[in-house]
């Protein structure tokens, strides 16, 4: 991949260098989107775009950013860095965009990231929870937390609990194993009595979970990355007459774990982010206008509603310091706060955001249901 | 009327010509010898009687019905029984299973003829001395004793016309006359028999006839003894010879 | 120890029926069916279907689902194996494996990505000798051995069975005495897409049926039957069951009383063990000849 990309930075580079200012002060106000509009992803592209695209033609009706309007630049990206590193370079070196909301898929985000950041154009992602967002560059913002403080999360609730020894199965994938590096991390070597990685797909997990009979611990942290793993893992765990607590990641939260799992996943703990809004009535507001404009979320309202939020955040920085990358740069870090649809947020000095609580949910009768706010330091 | 009535008979495979123009007539009751070199085409031409290739031209009739176009199961059961030079032995089954399937196998009519299979089989036993190893794998048997098995399963199973590949291949040179005996009781039963042979003493004591194949043609057919005295067939084998 | 013991039957239950549909395949026509993992997937979905869409009861649902696999079977043998297999037998591995694919982009349409349970939900389990099991694992497993029991019948006590081993071990031979081989081809194949199929009903409910799975199902049954020398459909039986207990035991047992391998090995580790074994008797475990029944 790396090696794949490297001519189009150099190409993106020499093209950036040799460009005039990217924007003159009259005419409309440029801002691009990346996101996966279709393949296996495009519920995530679809949910961000249309929440997107929702705030524009707000501020636009309103009269625009100080009197220009918005014009929004979409490209497809279809969840994969090469993708979303040509959909960059367009964006930035032909049509000249002041920002970019994306990508969603943290494989976007990674990708556009240096090309953003030699060109200095702001990019926001509001879907990318990978850990590896945080160091991706200067110019790299995102309003949904990372998995990191998501693992992060789940240790401090597990010792708070006193859930201090842990059983892990881990799927062997990035996702996954990145969960679990975090969490080793946020609890401590001793912590863990039983660490083992599996290949993904495996489905019998019997044997692995004999050997959890005769261990000592508090909590079995299932942390499978798709939906038949983890039931697999939860039902055969339950079968085997453990009845400790389990405890999952993000990956796996889908209507689907308990129709295959039923009973086996009842009480199964994941740390998410929140599925509304610190302000339920904004959030809920949002929600109601998003679904009477395109129907039910098909992902999750939390990511169309961070893109609303993402595209007003560029408005207010744009209204404020003007379309210059560098300045809009230092607004966001330099930003007290910003009252979204989600709550009110900021961003640390990674551009990681600041504010948004994560949320503990619970499976209840087969769904998963809020059980408490999470902070996030 | 022949038994077995071949005429003109042609294969073609991938433009190579394999066999062509043999025409031959067997008649019931006669043991007729099919020599010539290695690649002439003699197992082939079994391979076309009993199905196994289809022929480009001709006509094979069995009793005067054409059976050129008929499937080797179906040709089976009109009654061509095939001795193969591998063995056409089930190695892993029994002998007693490998002679009930070849029963089993037969139209119902005929099976209901036999009366009870498992007196069939001890009798099929019996007539190769084999009855004491009737449990016994036929993998485990000696050349010269599948041989036998697989004659006597063909001769129990009803055939009337026994393409027999080189029956004493793999057999011991004692246990040959015991084949030959066998062979000729296949006679004195009435039945008529096609036989690939390279062993010339062995064809000149049973045959009646006896058919030379040269490249997939018929250069030679009389009685043993014209065959064996014939020049054809010393070029045959031994190339021409230069000072004639 | 004897939990390692019932995990291993339970995971070697499930690979010896797709492993015995396979060397039955490839044992009489000489054939290789890549598509098999597929064919064992569809059975699976459509008894899921029958029963948690149709509602239908989960015995009636299991013989539609194998009425269904059996007319795929057939369809798929007429398709795109008969026409091929009798010019190279090598053919149909490539016909059999654009079938793979083709079936496999049919069940993610048909059936979606998100996984589906024949029998959702934990199983009651109870202790025997100290090991837990579920009733329904018993029965699958306890089924399981009574098909491989029916299957033998058949097989060495049947006249229709006879027919079937005559023409595994000399097709020529078996054809020559009037047994009808090529309709005895379909019915194997339309049998070991049954057997797979059993499998797929097994996979659906003990585990559950994803789209990706089908792949690794035809591997390890690939190696079952190499193990078992190849196409020795009780060699193949007995291989899926010992790689099963291999894979239990190799992340079980505390070795040494030092450590464990990790989970991640776990079926490297049996495959391993095949290819070292193999080294030492190329023909397989049970084999005294290639193709035998």
């Amino acid at each position: 991949m790396k090696r794949l990309l490297a001519p189009l930075f150099a190409l993106g580079i020499l093209l950036s260098a040799c460009s005039p200012t990217a924007d003159n002060g009259t005419g409309p106000i440029k801002i691009g989107f990346i996101g996966p509009l279709t393949g296996d992803a495009n519920t995530y592209g679809s949910d961000t775009y249309n929440g997107a695209q929702m705030k524009v033609d707000e501020i636009n009706e309103a009269g625009g950013i100080n009197g220009r309007l918005i014009e929004f630049i979409v490209e497809d990206a279809r969840c994969t860095g090469t993708d979303a590193a040509s959909a960059a370079q367009k964006l930035i070196n032909i049509d000249k965009v002041v920002a970019i909301n994306g990508g969603q898929c943290s494989g976007e985000t990674l990708a556009v990231a240096p090309i953003a950041e030699s060109a200095k154009v702001p990019i926001i992602s509001g879907g990318s929870t990978s850990p590896d967002v945080t160091t991706a560059g200067d110019f790299v913002f995102r309003n949904i937390p990372s998995d990191a403080l998501a693992a992060g999360a789940t240790a401090s609730y597990l010792q708070e609990n006193g859930l201090t020894a842990i059983a892990l199965i881990t799927e062997n994938t990035d996702f996954a194993i990145g969960f679990r590096n975090s969490l080793i991390e946020n609890m401590g070597e001793d912590s863990v009595v039983f660490n083992e990685l599996v290949e993904p797909g495996t489905k019998d997990f019997r044997t692995l979970l004999t050997r959890l009979q005769d261990a000592e611990f508090d909590a079995f942290i299932a942390n499978g990355q798709s939906v038949a793993v983890e039931a697999a893992m939860a039902m055969q765990f339950r079968e085997l007459g453990l009845d400790h607590p389990i405890f999952s990641n993000n990956a796996v939260v889908s209507a689907s774990l308990s129709e295959i799992a039923g009973e086996a996943v009842e009480g199964l703990k994941v740390v998410m982010p929140p599925s509304e809004g610190a302000d339920a009535n904004k959030f809920d507001t949002f929600a109601a206008e998003f679904t009477a404009l395109h129907g039910p979320a098909a992902s999750s309202m939390t990511y169309a509603a961070n893109s609303y939020d993402i595209m007003g955040l560029l408005a207010k920085a744009i209204a404020e310091v003007g379309t210059d990358g560098i300045a809009i740069r230092d607004y966001l870090y330099g930003l007290d706060g910003y009252d979204g649809t989600v709550g009110r947020f900021s961003f640390d000095q990674n551009g990681d955001v600041v504010g948004i609580a994560l949320e503990l949910q619970e499976v209840q009768d087969g769904v998963f249901v809020k059980v408490s706010d999470i902070a996030v330091e | 009327m022949p038994l077995l009535s071949l005429k003109d008979l042609s294969l073609t495979i991938d433009e190579h010509q394999i066999l062509q123009g043999i025409s031959f007539d067997v008649e019931e009751g006669q043991i007729i010898g099919l020599i010539g070199p290695n690649g002439s085409g003699k197992t082939t031409l079994f391979n076309v009687i009993s199905g196994f290739l289809k022929s480009s031209g001709g006509s094979i009739t069995l009793g005067g019905e054409e059976i050129s176009n008929l499937s080797p199961s179906q040709r089976a059961k009109r009654g061509i029984g095939r001795v193969f030079q591998n063995f056409g032995i089930f190695r892993d089954m029994t002998l007693e299973e490998n002679i009930l399937v070849a029963l089993e196998a037969l139209p119902r009519q005929q099976r209901k003829d036999l009366g009870d299979l498992k007196e069939v089989v001890a009798g099929t036993l019996d007539m190769v001395g084999l009855s004491d190893a009737g449990k016994k794998k036929a993998g485990s048997l000696s050349g010269g004793q599948m041989r036998l098995l697989e004659i006597a399963r063909t001769l129990k199973a009803g055939k009337d016309l026994f393409l027999l590949d080189e029956p004493t291949a793999g057999v011991s040179p004692k246990m040959t006359g015991q084949v030959a005996d066998i062979i000729k009781e296949l006679k004195s039963n009435g039945k008529t028999v096609l036989i690939i042979e390279h062993d010339l003493p062995f064809i000149a004591s049973i045959c009646d006839e006896v058919v030379v194949l040269d490249v997939g043609k018929v250069v030679l057919q009389g009685t043993p003894a014209e065959v064996k005295e014939s020049k054809e067939l010393k070029e045959i084998y031994f190339g021409a010879d230069p000072t004639t | 120890m004897m939990q390692l013991l019932i995990n291993g039957l339970i995971a070697g239950s499930l690979a010896a029926l797709i492993a015995g549909g396979l060397a039955l395949v490839y044992g009489v026509l000489g054939v290789f069916n890549m598509a098999l993992g597929q064919m064992a997937l569809i059975t699976g979905y459509c008894t899921w279907w029958f029963h948690q869409v149709l509602h239908l009861p989960l015995g009636i649902s299991v013989i539609c689902g194998l009425i269904v696999g059996g007319l795929v079977s057939w369809f798929v043998f007429e398709i795109f194996v008969n026409p091929f297999y009798k010019r190279h037998r090598f053919l149909p591995l490539v016909t059999t494996i654009a079938l793979s694919m083709i079936l496999d982009g049919l069940i993610l349409l048909i059936f979606e990505e998100q996984p589906h349970a024949i029998i959702p939900g934990i199983k009651d389990t109870f202790q025997v000798m100290g090991a837990w099991v579920s009733s329904m694992q018993i029965l699958l497993v306890l089924l399981t051995v009574l098909l491989m029991m029916i299957m033998g019948y058949v097989l060495h006590s049947t006249s229709f069975g006879r027919k079937i081993r005559a023409v595994v071990q000399h097709d020529q031979a078996a054809m020559s005495l009037g047994i009808k081989a090529p309709l005895l081809h379909r019915y194997i194949f339309i049998m070991s897409g049954v057997l797979a199929g059993l499998g797929g009903i097994y996979l659906g409910i003990d585990q559950s049926l994803t789209p990706v799975f089908a792949f690794p199902i035809t591997i390890k049954a690939y190696a079952a039957i190499i193990a078992g020398g190849k196409g020795n459909i009780w060699g193949a039986i007995l291989c899926a069951y010992l790689i099963a207990f291999l894979e239990q035991f190799a992340v079980g047992i505390h070795w040494f009383g030092l450590f464990y391998i990790p989970a991640g090995y776990q079926q490297a580790v049996a495959l391993l063990f095949i290819i070292f074994f193999l080294l030492f008797r190329p023909n397989g475990l049970f084999a005294g000849r290639a193709r035998t029944a």
